[in-house]
């Protein structure tokens, strides 16, 4: 029990030192994806842009319940440098239904599907739903919001706001 | 461990220059780090025998569990590792002075160099990949699926802690309009749970898997694929369970078709299952019966009228869940495919029919956008033929399976509410009085809702309810008709800092196995609070019991146990 816990503590040292104010940069791991339309889609190809990758799944009621938000986010922000990528994590058995549900719902913004787990495990290995990670116009990871209730979207919408264009548009209340 | 952890400390001291200009993706490392520590408190029901049976809480007992992931990305590299952890506290009793422990955490052949310590460490995944928009190689632990998961779906499930992935290499080629798969590797189990007692645990079965898949993209309106899969079953834990065996024991190749026509998309998968025989003639795979070829075709229709959805689908599975036959002691499944069936609503009885060898059947659903972006109802029909009989079915005889269901998703602006309702009737053949054994059919009604609002003084709602009544036709298992239902009512504080949850359980199905807190019997209730410290760390208190139960996850369903006691928990990520 001593050795592990010495181990955790060495690994956790670790990860703190790294995170300390004299190694502040923290890029994004790299993934290649398939969107809807089998369009390969790079996290990469969108530097110079603040990305909000989103993990989601057809059966996570939260997600459901963030999304929307997310949509009037990218068509209020796109313009100035906002692009939303929604990581469907549904597998392959439940493939079939997030087409239509994206359709259904009116969505349009870039939804790519991780069936086998391979970017899931790099930025979300706890599998929480829904799970966001902000990326700077730099490519590094500003941030990660776990879950969503009512409400999260107002500060979240505050950060992207303050990752764009320094002359940013009068806050919005939803 | 300590390899892996140099390799961390390499990767971190070869980026502390920090980096400049156009080199910095080369030179910049990601360091990402998941910690989820849980310490539990189990009281159990069990007693010492007389005279000790008034000793109460002698088999109450601590178990710690800790997850910790680390992720080191530097330019295309990354590197991940995984490391499970668990140890028993008050396990023991003594009587007359000797020592007696109450349960055993690792089977024999679980290396552990610590006897006389009631703990467990194990570096559960571990891999180094190279991304590039090209291609994707990954050494160590991966995950794969081909197609709609009929010939191979392995994913990250940690939701029921059945995490399962393949140990071996993997290559994910994209060159344009082209995917192209190739993996191979032994499976690699969870082994430690993270919300699951952990007792008797054991050595992994090195099962073998070899696959590899084809897609090419933009043929026209269509994208077409192959894929193939070997499976060769280890029958022992440990390097040499499979070594009696030269030949698979199974091999399935398909195909795939998606295709857009005149505002339709269409998705098809048809796959050929091959099984093989023993020198007695017996399948391993068939409980040692000689074996049958299996057929799995799986086809869905998407139409968009107006304001509404149709999506129609339809299977047809002849000894497809072959594959997983030697996997259940294991509790998870190598291949699920569409089942067509609303799992929240799963039960002993209609599990069987999810697994079936020998089942077909289709489902129509139509959803309406009422109020487009936030009123949208739908109503589904499921008709079903399960033909398999006896085994873990409740039936020994084919039954039709008839599941009507409606339900809404509604998201104004004030409130978020998402509710379903279906009624699933199992119609086993020759039902009525003149059958032998009277057998007549199983009905479900039950419902789920999920309704998010907010209270005065800035405070927010959720309130979280599911249930089900079920009765029980004549079958050779004969059991009680019950009622259940699971619920959960969330306050939080403004602020979004502080939740307060409040869960209430009650079930009458004499197949829990667990028993209720408030009364004894059948209603459980627990507390919990939940302090988001910060975006990175949440922690939280229960205490109190909910319900054993079925719960599924990625089309693979779990009988979990109850709880009983408190849990201290808390969740970093940084």
């Amino acid at each position: 029990m001593g050795l592990h816990k010495a181990m955790f503590a060495a690994v956790v040292g670790l990860g703190m030192g790294v995170a300390s104010p004299a190694f502040a940069v923290d890029p994004a791991p790299h993934f290649t994806l398939r969107d809807l339309d089998k369009q390969t889609v790079t996290l990469s190809d969108y530097k110079g842009q603040v990305v909000l990758v989103d993990f989601w799944a057809y059966w996570c009621e939260p997600c459901k319940q963030e999304l929307p938000h997310l949509q009037r986010m990218e068509k209020e922000l796109g313009e100035q440098g906002f692009k939303l990528i929604a990581i469907s994590t549904d597998d392959a058995r439940t493939a079939s239904q997030v087409k239509p549900y994206v359709k259904r719902s009116g969505y349009q913004f870039t939804v790519v599907r991780d069936s086998d787990s391979s970017v899931l495990i790099k930025y979300n290995p706890t599998k929480t739903l829904p799970f966001a990670v902000l990326i700077d116009r730099e490519g590094n990871i500003h941030s990660k919001h776990s879950g969503f209730n009512e409400g999260d979207q107002v500060k979240l919408r505050e950060e992207i706001v303050e990752l764009l264009e320094p002359s940013a548009q009068p806050e919005k209340t939803e | 461990m300590l390899a892996v952890v140099s390799f961390i400390v390499a990767m971190t001291a070869s980026a502390q220059d920090a980096p400049s200009s156009d080199e910095s993706d080369a030179a910049a490392v990601t360091t990402s780090f998941t910690d989820d520590l849980d310490y539990r408190y189990w009281k159990r029901t069990e007693r010492l025998p007389a005279p000790f049976a008034n000793e109460t809480g002698i088999f109450n007992y601590v178990e710690q569990v800790n997850r910790f992931t680390g992720l080191v990305a530097s330019g295309p590299w990354q590197g991940f590792v995984q490391v499970d952890e668990v140890s028993l506290w008050a396990n023991r009793y003594k009587i007359d002075g000797e020592v007696f422990t109450e349960r055993a955490l690792r089977e024999p052949d679980v290396f552990w160099p610590l006897p006389g310590i009631d703990g467990y460490a194990n570096l559960e995944k571990v891999f180094l990949a190279r991304e590039s928009k090209l291609a994707t190689v990954t050494l160590g632990d991966f995950y794969g699926a081909f197609g709609n998961g009929l010939a191979l779906n392995i994913n990250r499930n940690v939701d029921i802690d059945i995490d399962t992935s393949i140990q071996g290499a993997k290559v994910f080629m994209r060159p344009g309009a082209w995917d192209i798969q190739l993996l191979a590797g032994q499976v690699n189990r969870q082994q430690v749970f993270q919300e699951n007692p952990n007792l008797g645990l054991q050595g992994d079965f090195r099962h073998l898997v070899a696959g590899a898949a084809v897609t090419r993209y933009g043929l026209g309106p269509a994208n077409v694929g192959a894929h193939g899969v070997v499976y060769h079953f280890a029958t022992e834990s440990g390097p040499w369970g499979i070594a009696e065996r030269s030949v698979p024991d199974a091999v399935v190749a398909g195909s795939t078709l998606e295709v857009s026509i005149a505002g339709m998309d269409w998705i098809g998968e048809g796959d050929i299952y091959s099984y093989t025989n023993n020198a007695d003639g017996g399948s391993l795979l068939f409980a040692g019966e000689p074996s049958d070829p299996g057929y799995a075709a799986y086809l869905s229709g998407t139409a968009y009228v107006g304001s509404t959805t149709w999506q129609f689908e339809g299977k047809r599975y002849i000894q497809t869940e072959r594959p997983n036959a030697l996997l259940a002691s294991e509790l998870y499944e190598i291949a699920i495919g569409p089942t067509l069936e609303y799992e929240r609503a799963i039960t002993e009885d209609s599990s069987a029919a999810v697994n079936s060898n020998n089942s077909w059947g289709g489902k129509v659903r139509m959803d309406w956008a009422a109020v487009p972006g936030e009123v949208v109802p739908y109503v589904s029909v499921a008709v079903f033929r399960d033909l398999e009989e006896g085994g873990l079915h409740f039936n020994e005889v084919p039954e039709t399976i008839f599941h009507p269901m409606i339900g809404i998703e509604a998201r104004p602006e004030k409130f978020s509410f998402i509710g379903n309702l279906g009624m699933r009737y199992d119609d086993r053949d020759g039902q009525g009085t003149d059958s032998e054994r009277g057998i007549d059919a199983d009905r479900q009604l039950h419902g789920d809702l999920d309704f998010k609002f907010a209270l005065p003084g800035g405070l927010r709602a959720d309130i979280a309810v599911a249930g089900e009544w079920y009765q029980w036709g004549q079958n050779p298992f004969q059991q009680e008709d019950y009622v259940e239902f699971e619920t959960s009512y969330t306050v939080a504080i403004p602020g979004e800092k502080v939740f307060v949850v409040y869960y209430m359980d009650y079930t009458t199905n004499p197949l829990v196995n667990s028993v209720g807190n408030l009364d004894g019997d059948s209603l459980y209730g627990a507390g919990e609070l939940q302090y988001k410290v910060s975006d990175a760390v949440t922690m939280k208190g229960f205490l109190g019991a909910y319900k054993a139960g079925i719960r599924c996850s990625g089309g693979q369903c779990r009988l979990l146990p109850g709880f009983d006691g408190a849990r201290f928990s808390m969740t970093a990520n940084f």
